[in-house]
């Protein structure tokens, strides 16, 4: 399936996180899980987060919704929304937007649905509050419209049911029904959407995304630790990396050539065809992934790193450009680059 | 060789800060444990320290007022208040550790065969069940009344009271601890069903059925004092706390510390009880623990 | 490859149901049914499948954890199903398993030494005095510290409490290790090190693995045999280069081409399978007629039975002859 090229109906993107800082309260101490995360979505584009557990790609979305934890506190940073932030909204403000121009569809459907209200009940009920001007005759008929929409066979009898009689992939059909069902996203946000499910099923969600983005001209920010899944469905990826990001590039180009050594060992270990001789060694990254606890000087993936050298336990890059939208956070990249090349031109 | 990296955290070193600031997370423990504590220590000391008589007659000294030779007073036989309280309270904490015990034993002991065969479920649950549907204080006066007055009874009759209660806390962890990965990893190791129960699963138990016996505890101090106060408990001369408070009702306007004393230590020693409970409650609840682990 | 003569695990025709209550309504589920594998020595037999395809069931029947209603299980060609404690209980060494979850399996109130001795301690192959010298021994070949051994789960990455699961799987020397999902659950950049050990000690220890997994890439790295599963039945059995080259079953067509593949290059046209799983489906029938694109009328009437497609390469299906992928 061809990507379109972004569609920019406004000047300026849809989302403009700049300089994001969050930090939980823990024992009178800030933990810092999102560092300076700068991130843009354009109108109508598929970005994709991918990043591991304490990488703080959910908090980082939770701040978008306003759905911070109450330990948390957004300590620096701008969350432009159509031109206004977030992050200084008043909350009635943000509640409006939720639900009505920035969706959420979040991991497990069982807590986004209310296990104890109807389906059609829960479709109209967010009718009601963002699109008060509609008729109840008229919510339900969108009710019916959405759930065709997300591909449900046999909608009106499905308003009746409650999400325990859905298997996973139908909940989670509602629970985007639901997040698109006032018809005026702009921005769908998804983390983790199919992790939970089975992958036939995975393959059909994403596809529902894919189409829904295409048909709605909306933006989808993908949020999963899934490389495969970011590879069939967005156009641009954003690499985060405890609180960090590491690096920032078009989908092709960064399976192509892949500059950031933690994105470079990723692409590297996984299992493919074509790759490692059958039942030989994987190539892995070494260490764990660190606990946003252990704050440490310098490059926070340096201890994993197979090139490393002095600065980079010292000084903490700073994320720079790498050229057609490309940005990297690494003291050797160029170099790193260049090795690369040689070495597919030579193989 | 496939090898970890990064080095192992260094394990945590336990201050005095480090218990100090766990005091002042669990604030209802602490202080429902310090209480308990003092309790007992005045129990076991002041006979220690002072001479205690709970049962010299005297009709001299009735019916007066605390003072220095008598700090809690004297009753209506002239006997000093205080050496009665204590010995009181001996009785009292002796009663309740007894059925305390003994619930426990059987309690732990019968949950978990319930809980992990189904045909002795049956049949335990079906007793245990049937137990409960009696209101507690008309079970212990039924079952004093058939057995008559003794310590030992009050012991067996709080014992027949409480023994439900920690089968079904114990088989309910059971239950819900069966399916669990671990079990069933140590199952799959070949462990028998007894390594299983024991090792596993009753360690993570241990939390709730704390605080089902604590709350046991404070409940059979209050039975055995009802009990007393009604006429069934250990019978006399032996100075129970509810016998005190039931002998001090003729004089309540006369010499009303003879009630206020032993009214108060119960309160004191059952609220002490029922803070440890809680306390226990709240430390094992999941979501008072810190977020962001 | 040859097959040796005997296969260290072999199941016969094994079944397991399930009585379950779902809103107010009890049903009957078969889990697993009429499943025959065989595992040979120093061989990792792949099962993959979605859920409700009873891939854990069979584990579970595998180790013990359950008992089948129907069917045999024969290790080294003896039948495991047998009352004494004391022949199950050596069984129980032979067959070990890791799981999914790194945190649950482990038992949160052991420390990682208690954890890795309880194999010895319960079948008795080591004395107190030796015990801590082998536990340190099982942990260095699992490439963690000796000093580990003092930590408790919950003080460990989700990589290291891994690698404990399976030390304590190793400890007693078993044969065959059955892996439900062993790395699912692991943060994406440690998996492949996990893995790396696994093949590591399959070489060194001679194990056979029983590699249950949803991740078709892996199980193509290191499965010898793949075995895919769909409610409860086996739909097809073929040696890993075969199945993915040319898998004749539309399910593991549709399996293979739902994976995502890390490769923006490649992208899938249209999702391979339309509809969901559905327990009780295909009543009299294929399983799968339902959500295949290849059904015909006699799918719907009559069962296809396991058969032999090609040497050692097995499919239920009627029209295996037509799905060339």
């Amino acid at each position: 399936m061809m990507r379109e090229d972004t569609l920019k109906q406004e000047t300026g993107p849809v989302l403009d996180a700049r300089g994001v800082t969050i930090a939980f309260r823990r024992h009178a101490r800030h933990v810092r899980v999102v560092r300076n995360v700068d991130l843009a979505i354009e109108h109508g584009e598929i970005v994709g987060l991918v990043g591991e557990s304490g990488s703080g790609k959910s908090i980082f979305a939770r701040a978008i919704l306003g759905t911070l934890p109450f330990q948390a506190k957004v300590l620096e940073g701008k969350i432009s929304f159509d031109g206004q932030d977030l992050l200084r909204m008043p909350r009635q403000q943000l509640q409006r937007l939720r639900g009505d121009r920035i969706a959420l569809v979040p991991q497990e459907p069982m807590t986004s649905l209310n296990p104890s209200l109807r389906i059609g009940r829960q479709l109209t009920e967010v009718l009601e509050v963002h699109r008060p001007e509609l008729q109840s005759a008229a919510r339900v008929n969108r009710a019916i419209e959405m759930l065709d929409l997300v591909g449900i066979k046999f909608p009106r009898e499905r308003l009746a049911q409650y999400p325990h009689q859905l298997s996973g992939g139908l909940r989670q059909r509602v629970a985007i029904a639901m997040g698109l069902i006032c018809g005026r996203v702009e921005l769908l946000i998804a983390d983790e959407p199919t992790t939970a499910l089975d992958v036939t099923i995975q393959a059909q969600i994403l596809d529902l995304f894919v189409r829904l983005q295409s048909m709605q001209k909306m933006s989808v920010l993908l949020i999963t630790h899934d490389l495969g899944v970011i590879a069939q469905t967005v156009q641009r990826v954003a690499v985060m990396y405890a609180g960090e990001i590491f690096e920032k590039a078009g989908v092709q180009d960064l399976f192509a050539a892949p500059l950031h050594p933690y994105t470079r060992g990723l692409l590297d270990s996984l299992p493919r065809a074509g790759g490692a001789a059958h039942k030989s060694h994987l190539p892995s990254i070494a260490g764990a992934v660190p606990s946003p606890t252990e704050t440490q000087q310098g490059c926070s993936f340096a201890d994993r790193c197979s090139f490393r050298v002095e600065i980079c336990r010292q000084q903490a890059p700073e994320l720079e450009p790498a050229g057609k939208g490309r940005f990297v956070r690494c003291f050797r990249w160029k170099e790193l680059a260049e090795r690369l090349v040689r070495w597919n031109a030579v193989s | 060789m496939n090898t970890e990296e990064s080095g192992i955290a260094p394990a945590p070193h336990l201050s005095e800060r480090h218990w100090l600031r766990w005091a002042g997370k669990n604030v209802m423990l602490t202080v429902g444990l310090l209480m308990l504590i003092v309790l007992i220590l005045l129990t076991v000391l002041i006979p220690i320290f002072v001479h205690i008589d709970a049962f010299s007659i005297s009709a001299a000294t009735k019916l007066q007022p605390p003072s220095l030779g008598h700090l809690l007073g004297t009753d209506e036989l002239g006997r000093d208040q205080m050496s009665r309280l204590v010995v009181g309270a001996s009785i009292s904490l002796r009663i309740a550790f007894a059925a305390t015990a003994l619930t426990a034993i059987f309690g732990i002991s019968l949950g978990m065969m319930s809980g992990q065969y189904p045909v002795a479920d049956i049949v335990i649950s079906q007793i245990s069940d049937s137990l409960l549907i009696f209101p507690g204080v008309v079970l212990a006066i039924m079952i004093l009344a058939a057995l008559g007055p003794s310590e030992l009874n009050v012991v067996i009759a709080v014992f027949v009271l409480y023994v439900p209660r920690v089968i079904r806390t114990v088989r309910a962890a059971v239950i819900e601890y069966r399916g669990a990965d671990f079990v069933m990893a140590a199952r799959s190791l070949g462990a028998s069903d007894l390594r299983v129960l024991s090792l596993h699963i009753f360690p993570r138990a241990i939390g709730p059925i704390m605080v089902q016996l604590s709350l046991g505890f404070s409940s059979a101090i209050l039975v055995e004092a009802g009990l007393s106060f009604l006429g069934l408990g250990a019978p006399p001369p032996a100075p129970t706390w509810g016998g005190m408070i039931s002998g001090a009702r003729e004089y309540i306007r006369s010499a009303p510390w003879l009630m206020i004393a032993p009214g108060a230590i119960i309160t004191y020693a059952v609220i002490s009880l029922n803070l440890i409970g809680d306390g226990l409650r709240d430390m094992l609840d999941p979501r008072s623990r810190s977020i962001g682990q | 490859m040859t097959v040796p003569a005997q296969p260290l695990l072999q199941t016969v025709g094994l079944c397991k149901r399930y009585r379950m209550r779902k809103g107010g309504v009890t049903r009957e589920i078969v889990a697993v049914d009429d499943v025959s594998i065989t595992v040979a020595s120093g061989e990792t037999l792949a099962i993959v499948g979605e859920s409700g395809c009873g891939k854990s069931t069979l584990a579970k029947l595998i180790t013990q954890l359950e008992t089948p209603d129907s069917g045999e299980i024969m290790f080294d060609g003896h039948p495991i199903a047998t009352r004494r404690r004391r022949e199950r209980l050596a069984f129980s060494r032979d067959v070990q398993m890791i799981f999914q979850d790194p945190y649950g399996s482990l038992t949160p109130h052991f420390r990682v030494g208690t954890l890795v001795a309880e194999p010895l301690r319960i079948h008795r192959l080591a004395t107190a005095a030796t015990l801590p010298q082998r536990v340190s021994g099982i942990l260095e070949s699992v490439g963690l510290a000796p000093e580990i051994a003092s930590r408790f789960p919950h003080e460990l990455s989700g990589g290291q409490r891994q690698r404990v699961s399976i030390a304590r799987a190793i400890a007693a020397r078993p044969r065959l290790i059955v892996c439900d999902e062993p790395v699912s659950a692991l943060d994406v950049s440690v998996r492949s090190q996990i893995v790396n050990l696994l093949l590591d000690l399959q070489r060194d220890l001679g194990l056979s693995y029983l590699f249950i997994s949803h991740d078709l890439a892996l199980v193509n790295h290191i499965g010898d045999t793949i075995c895919v599963m769909y409610l409860g039945r086996i739909v097809e059995r073929a040696p890993a280069a075969e199945f993915f080259a040319a898998p004749r079953h539309p399910y593991s067509g549709a399996l293979i081409a739902s994976s995502p593949f890390p490769d923006p290059r490649r992208r899938n046209t249209a999702p391979a399978v339309l509809g969901e799983v559905e327990a009780g489906a295909g009543a009299g029938g294929c399983r799968f007629r339902d959500r295949c694109p290849l059904a015909v009328t006699k799918c719907a009437e009559i069962d296809p039975p396991l058969r032999e497609i090609t040497l050692n390469h097995h499919v239920a299906c009627h029209r295996a002859e037509d799905s060339v992928a």
